[in-house]
């Protein structure tokens, strides 16, 4: 099975919460995570603000933007799908979340112990009291709207891991292989329960991953490697290939997310996970070099929100000209910049889909 | 000298109990404590910091080298101080109020201690009232803080003020690092010197006490 994209070149941005709090007061809360009508009333000022900024029809080259909703309606949108923030996971799991109005919710490291690690399960969801909470959500709007739809992000086993145990996980990958591959396991175990969940319920799983997954095809599992930057090629494929491998086959259509500025260390890793055929690339990755190891995936070229925020546009669009270049074939390429923050200039931000505008026009 | 090779070699494989005995071994035969530290060691980590800066160890392989240092090292203060082998200076060092990040933080202090430092850690979130006790009490030749959120990294200068107002900022040199901090924004800041990685933290923390 080849993945195609449902739309050609397709282009993304999420605002970090610094930006929605400082221009239109919207607080990331628990109520945003888990009240049904702040859920949906969020939600809604979140499409209509980005409609009444980049939806129009006049930027300086006349061309449409597109975000957000014009006239917005209220619609049952169970997760954040314009913020990717993590915590879910970690806090089934037990860790304590802590929230803020003007950032994504904070997970507190649990620093297991050895006991701790050996006495760890994966829940069962359905009572699970953190999981619990995001279903008596889909519950109520489901109830009230007859449907429901988007996700929340489920993190990635490393990360969690991590989250779960502290660098002392890395430790164990030297000291304790077998305690490590016993939470490892757990991670994998409850994030794939939770992925499955929210897909079966609402038909995406990770929207609130990356917003692209949304415009290329909804029914994406985007499993995030945020971590796999801090360790080796050699233990991604002792330690993690694994997964990836059982989740792509588990979750197909499966997509890996690689923050880092490395993904190219693990390319050819990557190459071996059978239905892994959307890749989020983290900027500062050798695009062409990944791109030779994995010639039919979607690449989601990620660019990077700091320069997006402090470049000049002219410099915003040379990084795009550059991704979108070594990226070979358009059709199988898209491009996003997440966690823009509030210094963010509108017109770095209309200079991305300028670009992109024109790429789609007339090609490479 | 083929034991102390043995032992350095030890630390960059991250052998805690190989690093303990050969450490035990080499005081038993007589060879002095300062020698150990020097050509075991420090040598070692220096090479754990190039390999870290070549791509070839990552942060777990740098955990575990720093495990087999600190338990060698452990072994052997009883012998420097009995030798009055000083510290190269001292450091104070944290990750600034906010921000819970410590494995870079804690990477530089290893690698700071590698290179002959006695590190003085405050761990994370530490305000910067905090820093400035800690330099009254301990009297540093340097402070390093890190920082790994763009929310956090105005704290270093908040940081910096607090030591200016308390009059203790010209006794130390401050360093900066983590992965949203840049040189620039050390000199905007008024901060001594920036360092994008564990060890050339080591390396100029090294120059910046030598060359006062
Ligand atoms: C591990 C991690 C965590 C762990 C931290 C565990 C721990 N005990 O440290 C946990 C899970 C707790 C965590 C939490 C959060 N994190 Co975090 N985290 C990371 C991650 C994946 C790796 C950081 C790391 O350890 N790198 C490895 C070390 C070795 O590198 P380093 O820290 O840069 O240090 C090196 C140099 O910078 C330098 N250095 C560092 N300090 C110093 C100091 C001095 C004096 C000097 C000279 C040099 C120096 O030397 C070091 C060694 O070479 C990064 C993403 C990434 N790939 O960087 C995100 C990242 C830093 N986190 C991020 C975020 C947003 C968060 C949270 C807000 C997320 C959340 N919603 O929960 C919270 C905030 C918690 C808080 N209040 O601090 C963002 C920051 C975005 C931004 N622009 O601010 C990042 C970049 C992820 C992302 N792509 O969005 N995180």
């Amino acid at each position: 099975m080849t993945l195609e994209s449902r739309n050609f070149l397709p282009v993304e941005i999420v605002f970090h919460p610094s930006w929605w709090n400082k221009q239109y007061g919207i607080k990331f809360d628990e109520a945003f995570f888990f009240d049904p009508l702040t859920r949906v009333e969020s939600e809604r000022a979140m499409r209509a603000a980005l409609h009444a900024r980049f939806g129009d029809p006049s930027t300086s080259s006349g061309q449409v933007l597109g975000l957000g909703e014009a006239n917005a309606a209220p619609r049952p949108v169970i997760g954040p799908v314009h913020l990717a923030a993590g915590f879910l996971p970690s806090a089934v799991l037990g860790c304590a979340i802590k929230y803020y109005d003007h950032a994504s919710p904070e997970v507190i490291p649990a620093n297991l112990t050895d006991a701790q690690v050996l006495a760890l399960e994966a829940p069962d969801l359905e009572t699970n009291p953190a999981f619990r909470k995001l279903i008596a959500l889909m519950d109520s709007l489901e109830a009230q709207y007859g449907k429901i739809e988007g996700d929340v992000n489920w993190e990635g086993v490393q990360n969690v891991a991590l989250n779960l145990r502290g660098s002392q996980l890395f430790v164990d990958y030297y000291e304790n292989p077998a305690l490590a591959r016993r939470l490892l396991n757990v991670c994998a175990q409850t994030i794939e329960a939770m992925a499955q969940y929210v897909r079966r319920r609402t038909g995406s799983n990770s929207v609130a991953v990356n917003r692209i997954v949304g415009a290329v095809d909804a029914r994406i599992s985007l499993h995030s490697n945020c971590t796999v930057a801090m360790i080796s090629a050699r233990t991604y494929r002792e330690y993690l290939l694994p997964y990836d491998q059982q989740l792509a086959r588990e979750l197909y259509p499966y997509g890996i997310h690689h923050c880092g500025v490395d993904m190219h260390k693990v390319r050819d890793e990557y190459a071996k996970v059978e239905g892994a055929e959307f890749f989020d690339v983290g900027w500062g990755s050798d695009v062409a070099a990944c791109r030779a190891a994995l010639p039919n995936a979607i690449f989601s070229l990620r660019m990077s929100p700091v320069r997006v925020a402090t470049l000049p546009r002219d410099d915003v669009a040379a990084d795009v000209e550059a991704l979108l270049r070594a990226a070979g074939p358009l059709e199988r390429a898209a491009l996003c910049c997440i966690n823009l923050d509030e210094r963010t200039p509108d017109e770095n931000v209309r200079a991305m889909f300028e670009v992109v505008e024109r790429y789609r026009k007339y090609g490479a | 000298m083929a034991l102390l090779d043995d032992l350095r070699q030890g630390v960059i494989d991250g052998n805690a109990p190989g690093t303990t005995s050969l450490v035990k071994q080499a005081l038993s035969e007589g060879t002095p404590a300062e020698k150990i530290l020097n050509d075991g060691l420090i040598s070692a980590m220096a090479e754990v910091g190039r390999l870290f800066e070549a791509g070839e160890y990552f942060v777990p392989e740098m955990l575990v080298a720093a495990r087999a240092m600190k338990g060698g090292l452990e072994l052997l203060r009883p012998a420097l101080a009995a030798a009055n082998v000083q510290a190269i200076g001292k450091v104070v060092i944290g990750t600034v109020q906010g921000d819970l990040h410590d494995i870079g933080k804690n990477l530089v202090a290893i690698m700071l201690e590698g290179a002959g430092f006695e590190i003085v850690d405050l761990g994370s979130d530490v305000s910067p009232q905090k820093f400035v006790d800690a330099v009254a009490a301990h009297k540093p030749q340097l402070v390093g803080m890190s920082a790994l959120l763009t929310t956090t990294m105005p704290k270093m200068k908040t940081t910096l003020e607090a030591l200016n107002a308390a009059g203790v900022r010209g006794n130390v040199k401050v360093m900066i690092g983590g992965a949203p901090v840049t040189e620039k924004y050390a000199m905007d800041i008024g901060a001594d010197f920036y360092a994008p990685d564990a060890s050339s933290a080591a390396t100029r923390a090294k120059a910046a006490v030598q060359g006062r």
